[in-house]
C-alpha cells in the first residue's frame, strides 16, 4: 500500500510524490558518496577547482596507486583477520551467554543482565575514557598484541549482540526444550543442535553488528596497537589526515576500497539480518 | 520451569568476564582517576571530590551537556521519524527500489565516519562548495552552513542524522517484517485510518527494535565527537560545542584529565538516566 | 554452500590471527637490540617526501649499525603525546619520541626526557654543536642541558600570490601591518578568470585544527611575548587589543577576510587558497608544496614572506613550530636510541631530509653544501623559512606548560567577530580561564 493511502484519481500523483520524496532521500544519501568517490579519481587540481567539477575531468587512479603502495592491502588483511576472529568468538559468546541468560533462572540473573544492557552506552565509548583505558590496558600487559584488538572489539559489541539473540531464543517455544529433554537429550545438544540452528537469522544479524563495529573502529585501534603490522584499515585511511593537512585524493580513495569489503559482506547477510532481528520482537 | 541453578551462570560467565574486564573495570578504573590531580597524567595527589567541584562550577559543563543532549535528542528523534517512514514504505513494496534504498540507506554508517562528516563540510561550507554553486545556478540566494549559531548547529543536526537514518531504517524494516500483514488488513477492515493502523497494530509490535535502535542512535550522538569536531569545532562562539567534544578538548587539549575523567562521569551518568527514561517510555521490561 | 565457505573463510581468518600470535613478537628477540620511534611518519605508509627520507634513513642507519634494528610505530598526531605521556606512567614508552612542540616543557619538567649531552652531545667538538646550535637547538633548554633536535620545522608566516602583487602594482614586502591590510583591500573582488569572489587575506578562526590566529603575529610585533615568567597569559596588554582591533576591522571594515572565517578551521583556507579564493594566507611553510600541486593559478606564484614588522625593522615576528624529538629517559636502549636520533641529523641525513622531505635543514652547513638546491627558484620559500628561523620567529616557552592556548586565542577572535565583544573584555575572559587552568 502506498505511503498516503490509495485514494482513486490522485493515486497516482500521489506515487509521483512518494518517489520524488524517497529520491530526494536516495540524493541526500549518495551525493557525499559520490562526491568522494569521484574525488578520488581527480588530480590535485580538479580536486580544489572551482566552479566544482563533476564529469569534465580527466579521471586518474593515481591515487589508488599511492593508497595501494601505502600499504592498504597489508592493512585491510589486518582488518579482515580482527573481523574474523571478532565475529567467530563474538556470536559464540553472546548466544551462549543469551541462552544462559534465557532458559535458566539463577541468583542475580537481573542484575547481571542489567550489566549487560548498561554495557551498550558503555561501549559506545567517550573520548575521556580512551586514555585511561589505554593506563588499564598497558597495566594489564595487554596492548599491541595480535588479539588486543579483537579482545576490545568482541567486548564493545557483545552486550548488542547477547540482546538480539535474547530476544531471537525467548520466541523459540520452550516447550522445544521440554520435550527435548525427555527424550534424554542434555543441555549442550539442546543448545547445539536445536536452538542455535533456530536462532541462525539473530546470529547474522549479530554478526553484521560485529562485523561493521569491529570494521569500522577507530579510536581504539589508533591507542591499543602501535606495531606497523597490526595497524588495521582505518588507521591507513586516517593517514592521508594528517599532521601535514588533507590529502583528499589518497583520503577518498582508501575510504572507496574499504567500503566494498562491508557492501559484500552486507549481500551475504542482508537478507538473514532482516529476519534475524525480526523474531525476538514479537514476543510478550 | 527448573532446571540445575548453576549451569546457566556457567554459561554466561564467558561472556560476562569480558564485559566485565573491558568495559566494566576499566571505567571504575577511569572514575578512579577523576578523584585525583592528574593533569598531564602524572597522577599528583588526592583531589577528593575537587575536580567534580571544578566541573560544576564552569558554565560551560551545562552548556555543552544541555547541547549535547539537544543535537543528541533532535537528530535521534529525526532519525527515528524518517527512519520509521522509510521503513513503512519498504516493507510495503518489494522488488528492485525497496533494495536499493535500503542498501542507500545503510552506506553512511559503515562508512569511515571522518571522511563523511568532511565530505559534508566540503559540500556544506563556504561560497565555494557544492551546495552553493548549486544554489547560486538555480538562483537562490547563498547559505551560510556554518557561520552563524543556528546554521552551524542546524548542519551538525543533519550531517549527525545523515549518519543514523539508514541504521534505523534498516532495524525498524527487520521488525516490520514480523508484523503479521492480515494484522494490518484487519486494522484496515475495520477502517482504521493510516496513524491508527501505525500507533495501534505496528509500533506496539517493533517495540525491541525501536528500543534498540533508538538507544544505540541517542547514545552514538552524545558520544560522537568526530563529527562536531570535524565539521564545526563547537563554534561559532561555542554553539556547538557539545558535551563530547568539550570532554575531548579538556583532555586531550587541555591535559586535564582529573577533570575530564570526572564531566565522563558525569556523561556516563547522564547515558544511563536517558536509557532507563527510554525504556520507560517504550514501556520495555525484561 | 555459499553459506558455509563463507563461515570456513572467517574461522580460517581467526585462526590465522591466533597462530600469528607468536610470530609477531619474535621479531623483538635475538641478538638485535630493538629501538623504538613514535612519530606521526610512516616509513612503510604511502611514498610522500617526509615517510620516504625516514626510510632512507633507517636503511642506511641499519646497514651501518647490524645490530640495531629501528621500529618505527606510527601514531595519530593529536594523540601521541598524551599517549606517550601515559606510557610513560607505565613504563612503556617508545625509545625514541616525537613530542609536540606545546607539550614539550611539560615532558622535560616530568623527567621524560634524557639530556642530548650524555647521550653524544659531549662528544661533539665545538665546532659541530655551533653547525646545529640555532634557536631550535636551544629550545627547551633547560640548567644548561639540551633535551631535543626538533624536526619537521615549521614556519607559521605569510603565504601570498606573487602574480596578483604583480598584477596590481603592490609595494611588497610590506613595511607595516597597515601597508598589508592596503593590499589586501585592492587584492579583494571578483576574479575576472574565473567569477570567484576573491578576497585579500584568508585566516581562520574556527576550532577544528587550529593555528595561532594572525593577532598573536601583529602583538607580538610590539610586546616581546605573550606569556609571563610565572607561565600565567600576558593577553591583557595595550598591544593585544590593539592587534585583535586590527584583526576584527581586517573582516568588518576593510572586508578583507570573509565573515564566515569564525567558523573556517584553517584546512577550509588552504582548499579555498588553491580554488584562488585568496591573494593570501596565513599558514605553514611546509604546506607550500602541496598548494602549488593544487593550485588552479600559476603554482609558481606562490611564495612566503615574514609578517610586517611595526615600520622600524624590516618584519614582524612568525612563530616556529616543530617536532621535538627526544630520546625517553627510562629507555632500555638508550644508547642505541641516542645513536639513532644523532644519526637522523648527520649530514648525510640532513641532506636526505631536505631533498626528498622537502624540509628545513637542522644544520646550518648543508645549505652550502646544497647551494644549487636552494637557489632554486621553487625553493625561496625554503631560505625565507630559514630566515625567518634565525631572525624573525617567536618560540612558545618550555619552561612551563601552555595548554590550549591556541584555542583559547582563536576563541577571542570568534568572540569579537561574532559577538562584537569589545576586545580587552574577550581576552580578559580567556586570560582567566587559561591562567585557572594552568593553576595560576
Amino acid at each position: 500500500m502506498a505511503l498516503l493511502g490509495n485514494s482513486g484519481k490522485h493515486k497516482n500523483i500521489l506515487l509521483i510524490v512518494e518517489i520524488l520524496i524517497l529520491l530526494f532521500f536516495i540524493i541526500l544519501n549518495i551525493v557525499p558518496i559520490f562526491w568522494g568517490v569521484l574525488t578520488s579519481f581527480k588530480n590535485p587540481r580538479d580536486i580544489a577547482a572551482f566552479p566544482p567539477k563533476i564529469i569534465n575531468f580527466t579521471p586518474v587512479i593515481d591515487h589508488y596507486i599511492t593508497v595501494i603502495k601505502g600499504g592498504i592491502f597489508k592493512a585491510m588483511v589486518v582488518s579482515i583477520q580482527n573481523s574474523a576472529s571478532t565475529i567467530l568468538f563474538g556470536t559464540l559468546l553472546a548466544a551462549v551467554s543469551a541462552f544462559g541468560f534465557d532458559r535458566y533462572k539463577f541468583t542475580g540473573r537481573k542484575f547481571l543482565f542489567f550489566c549487560v544492557i548498561l554495557g551498550i552506552p558503555l561501549s559506545v565509548g567517550s573520548s575521556a575514557l580512551l586514555i585511561p583505558n589505554y593506563l588499564y590496558m598497558i597495566t594489564i600487559g595487554l596492548t599491541n598484541k595480535i588479539y588486543t584488538l579483537p579482545l576490545l572489539y568482541i567486548t564493545y559489541n557483545l552486550p548488542m549482540a547477547i540482546w538480539i539473540l535474547k530476544g531471537n531464543i525467548e520466541s523459540i517455544p520452550i516447550s522445544i526444550d521440554e520435550s527435548a529433554k525427555i527424550e534424554g537429550c542434555s543441555d549442550m545438544y539442546i543448545f547445539f543442535h536445536l536452538i542455535l540452528p533456530l536462532t541462525k537469522p539473530a546470529l547474522a544479524a549479530s554478526a553484521l553488528f560485529l562485523f561493521i563495529g569491529s570494521w569500522n573502529e577507530f579510536v581504539t585501534s589508533s591507542v591499543m596497537v602501535d606495531s606497523p603490522h597490526l595497524r588495521p584499515i582505518q588507521l591507513s585511511i586516517y593517514n592521508y589526515l594528517g599532521f601535514f593537512g588533507r590529502e583528499w585524493g589518497p583520503l577518498t580513495a582508501a575510504a572507496t576500497l574499504a567500503i566494498i569489503p562491508i557492501i559484500i559482506i552486507f549481500a551475504f547477510l542482508s537478507k538473514l539480518l532482516i529476519s534475524g532481528l525480526t523474531q525476538g520482537s514479537v514476543k510478550e | 520451569m527448573h532446571r540445575r541453578i548453576n549451569l546457566g551462570l556457567i554459561l554466561i560467565t564467558p561472556g560476562f568476564v569480558f564485559i566485565f574486564m573491558f568495559l566494566i573495570f576499566p571505567i571504575f578504573y577511569a572514575l578512579g582517576l577523576s578523584f585525583f590531580n592528574t593533569n598531564y597524567l602524572q597522577v599528583e595527589g588526592f583531589a577528593g571530590f575537587g575536580n567534580y567541584i571544578r566541573i560544576l562550577l564552569r558554565e560551560e559543563t551545562a552548556n555543552s551537556i544541555g547541547r549535547g543532549l539537544l543535537m543528541s535528542i533532535i537528530a535521534a528523534g529525526f532519525t527515528m521519524f524518517i527512519g520509521f517512514w522509510l521503513a513503512y514504505w519498504v516493507n510495503s513494496r518489494s522488488g528492485i527500489m525497496a533494495m536499493s534504498l535500503q542498501l542507500v540507506g545503510l552506506v553512511p554508517w559503515v562508512m569511515s565516519m571522518v571522511v563523511g562528516a568532511l565530505l559534508w563540510k566540503w559540500i556544506l561550507a563556504g561560497d565555494l562548495g557544492l551546495l552553493n554553486h548549486l544554489f547560486r545556478t538555480l538562483g537562490l540566494p547563498l547559505v551560510n552552513a556554518f557561520g552563524n549559531k543556528v546554521s552551524s548547529m542546524t548542519s551538525l543536526i543533519f550531517v549527525v542524522s545523515w549518519r543514523t537514518i539508514g541504521y534505523s531504517m534498516v532495524m525498524l524494516l527487520a521488525g516490520m517484517k514480523t508484523v503479521p500483514q492480515e494484522l494490518i488488513e484487519a486494522a484496515m477492515m475495520d477502517g482504521a485510518g493510516i496513524l491508527k493502523q501505525i500507533f495501534h497494530v505496528i509500533l506496539p509490535l517493533i517495540k525491541t527494535p525501536l528500543l534498540v535502535s533508538g538507544i544505540t542512535v541517542l547514545m552514538s550522538n552524545i558520544n560522537n565527537v568526530t563529527v562536531p569536531m570535524v565539521l564545526t569545532g563547537g563554534g561559532p562562539v561555542n554553539a556547538t560545542n557539545v558535551v563530547a567534544l568539550e570532554l575531548y578538548r579538556m583532555g586531550f587539549v587541555n591535559s586535564q584529565y582529573g577533570m575530564a575523567s570526572a564531566l565522563a562521569a558525569l556523561v556516563i551518568i547522564i547515558n544511563v538516566f536517558l536509557i532507563a527514561g527510554y525504556m520507560r517510555v517504550v514501556k520495555w521490561h525484561f | 554452500m555459499k553459506k558455509l565457505l563463507l563461515m570456513l573463510l572467517i574461522i580460517g581468518f581467526a585462526l590465522s590471527s591466533i597462530s600469528g600470535a607468536g610470530s609477531a613478537e619474535t621479531s623483538s628477540v635475538g641478538e638485535k637490540k630493538v629501538v623504538r620511534m613514535w612519530t606521526f611518519l610512516n616509513p612503510e605508509g604511502a611514498e610522500s617526501g617526509r615517510n620516504l627520507a625516514l626510510k632512507k634513513i633507517i636503511e642506511q642507519f641499519e646497514a651501518e649499525n647490524p645490530n640495531i634494528d629501528v621500529v618505527v610505530e606510527p601514531q595519530q598526531w593529536d594523540v601521541m603525546t598524551n599517549k606517550f605521556f601515559a606510557a610513560h606512567q607505565a613504563g612503556n614508552a617508545p625509545d625514541i619520541m616525537w613530542v609536540i612542540s606545546y607539550d614539550l616543557g611539560t615532558a622535560i619538567e616530568q623527567g621524560m626526557l634524557a639530556d642530548l649531552e650524555s647521550l653524544f652531545l659531549d662528544d661533539w667538538t665545538e665546532e659541530e654543536v655551533s653547525d646545529i646550535n640555532d634557536s631550535f637547538f636551544r629550545w627547551g633548554e633547560t640548567d644548561g642541558k639540551h633535551y631535543q633536535i626538533t624536526f619537521s620545522r615549521n614556519y607559521f608566516s605569510l603565504i601570498y600570490r606573487e602574480d596578483l602583487i604583480k598584477k596590481y602594482n603592490i609595494d611588497f614586502p610590506f613595511k607595516t601591518w597597515d601597508e598589508m591590510i592596503q593590499a589586501a583591500v585592492k587584492m579583494t573582488g571578483v576574479d575576472e578568470e574565473t567569477g570567484i569572489m576573491r578576497y585579500g587575506l584568508g585566516q581562520s578562526f574556527g576550532l577544528g585544527k587550529v593555528d595561532p590566529p594572525i593577532f598573536t603575529y601583529d602583538a607580538l610585533t610590539h610586546q616581546p611575548d605573550i606569556f609571563n615568567p610565572d607561565g600565567t597569559a600576558d593577553w591583557t596588554t595595550k598591544e593585544m587589543e590593539n592587534a585583535v582591533a586590527r584583526m576584527s576591522d581586517m573582516v568588518k571594515k576593510y572586508k578583507i577576510t570573509p565573515e564566515s572565517a569564525v567558523n573556517f578551521d584553517i584546512e577550509d583556507v588552504y582548499q579555498d587558497f588553491m580554488a584562488g579564493k585568496y591573494a593570501m594566507m596565513t599558514g605553514a611553510s611546509v604546506r607550500i608544496p602541496a598548494l602549488r600541486a593544487g593550485a588552479n593559478f600559476d603554482p609558481e606564484s606562490i611564495e612566503l614572506i615574514h609578517y610586517p614588522g611595526d615600520g622600524t625593522a624590516d618584519f614582524g615576528q612568525g612563530l616556529f613550530s616543530g617536532w621535538a624529538v627526544s630520546v625517553w629517559s627510562k629507555s632500555k636502549v638508550i644508547d642505541e636510541a641516542g645513536k639513532f636520533l644523532e644519526y637522523m641529523m648527520s649530514p648525510e641525513a640532513d641532506k636526505l631530509w631536505v631533498l626528498d622531505g622537502g624540509q628545513v635543514p637542522i644544520r646550518k652547513s648543508t645549505i652550502p653544501a646544497l647551494g644549487d638546491f636552494f637557489d632554486k627558484p621553487e625553493n625561496e620559500y625554503l631560505k625565507i623559512t630559514a630566515e625567518g628561523f634565525t631572525n624573525y620567529c617567536y618560540a612558545t616557552p618550555t619552561a612551563f606548560p601552555i595548554p590550549g592556548w591556541r584555542e583559547d586565542l582563536n576563541a577571542v577572535a570568534q568572540d569579537v567577530i561574532y559577538n562584537n565583544t569589545p576586545p580587552l573584555e574577550a581576552l580578559k575572559k580567556v586570560e582567566k580561564e587559561f591562567n585557572t587552568r594552568v593553576g595560576k
